[in-house]
């Protein structure tokens, strides 16, 4: 490069830096006096900029705002997932529970209802999300516990039907009972929506 | 941070002057510089770190940051803003940046360069500027700093 080309380039550099176009980047870059030139303007630029007058308290302020909303997140890690673990857990615990109470009213043992899905890792997740992988599990916990419930309450109404049917052979009840024609009102369908 | 708030106020009060004057120093930029400085804070409220060096710690942890922001921005960006294309000398950011060089200025460069070399990145000014202010050329201005900036440049070499 000629000196008065490289004088000029030095000039743009140093004075309007914003101005040179990507060939006069790719000469500087690749010229070791001129790069050092310009990292030398740089740390220059840095360390003569003029210093803003700060006002420390605002920026206390300004600071203590954007912390004060994160305070009620601020826990150990693992407290978040114990918490988690702990919910989901009482979750489990109580579909469980409803299992069991399924299978002494002789209902089917198996729950086909409640889908088997790979619980998350807990440690990864931020404090909305299992928040929200909690009411899913809620929700569903609840739409299969609705399920399972139906399925004891036909159960019931089938072995009740039953019962009423043998009473009225025997001539226990007759058609005019109330209870024998509030069963025969009854539409089945209707309440199991099927 | 495992700090109350009252704690963590001295801390933020007692660092954050050092802090901000780093962040000048490498993003060349005020309202970036104490964005990057707010960011460092927060994140480190957040933390469950013990700290036994505050300072320091805070300090390289700006320092970072602010090479995050800075390899976030391309090459005309960089040049726009005058920022540096290589890392700086760790040790060098680390101390007292501001202060190593304004000493140097000083100490080395002729009145007539420390004049130049103040208008033009003390106050910004541009070529032209610095030029109709102390009633010189154009080129002479940039005689000046071409010849200030080689000598700061030998001398934080040796």
């Amino acid at each position: 490069m000629e000196d008065t080309s490289k004088d000029i380039l030095i000039e743009k550099m140093l004075d309007k830096p914003g101005t040179l176009t990507a060939e006069e980047l790719e000469v500087i870059v690749s010229d070791s006096e001129l790069r050092d030139l310009y990292d030398m303007s740089a740390r220059v630029a840095g360390g003569l900029c003029a210093k803003p007058d700060v006002d420390v308290d605002a920026e206390w302020n300004r600071l203590r705002a954007k912390i004060a909303g994160r305070s009620m997140r601020r826990r150990p890690r693992g407290f978040r997932a114990a918490v988690a673990a702990a919910v989901v857990a009482m979750l489990v615990g109580g579909s469980a529970m409803i299992y069991r109470d399924m299978s002494d009213k002789g209902v089917s043992e198996e729950l086909p209802y409640i889908a088997q899905t790979a619980e998350p890792d807990m440690s990864e997740m931020s404090s909305a999300d299992i928040e929200e992988y909690v009411r899913i599990c809620e929700a569903r916990i609840d739409n299969e516990a609705s399920m399972a419930l139906s399925e004891v309450y036909l159960a019931e109404y089938s072995e009740t039907l039953e019962i009423v049917s043998e009473l009225r052979e025997c001539g226990v009840l007759t058609d005019d009972n109330p209870f024998v024609r509030y069963l025969n009102e009854i539409n089945i369908n209707q309440i199991t929506m099927l | 941070m495992n700090y109350s708030i009252t704690e963590f106020e001295a801390v933020y009060r007692r660092c954050f002057p050092g802090a901000l004057r780093l962040a000048m120093f490498m993003l060349h930029d005020s309202d970036e510089a104490r964005d990057a400085v707010q960011d460092v804070f927060v994140k480190l409220w957040e933390a469950e770190v013990v700290i036994e060096n505050e300072n320091a710690y805070i300090l390289r942890a700006v320092r970072n940051c602010c090479l995050s922001r800075i390899a976030a921005y391309d090459i005309h960006e960089r040049v726009k803003r005058r920022l540096p294309l290589d890392e700086v000398d760790e040790a060098e950011e680390l101390a007292v940046p501001d202060e190593y060089l304004a000493n140097a200025v000083s100490a080395l460069l002729s009145p007539r360069e420390q004049q130049v070399v103040g208008k033009v990145y003390s106050e910004g000014l541009s070529y032209k500027d610095t030029a109709e202010h102390l009633g010189v050329s154009v080129s002479m201005v940039n005689k000046c700093v071409v010849g200030a900036l080689k000598k700061l440049r030998s001398h934080f070499r040796k």
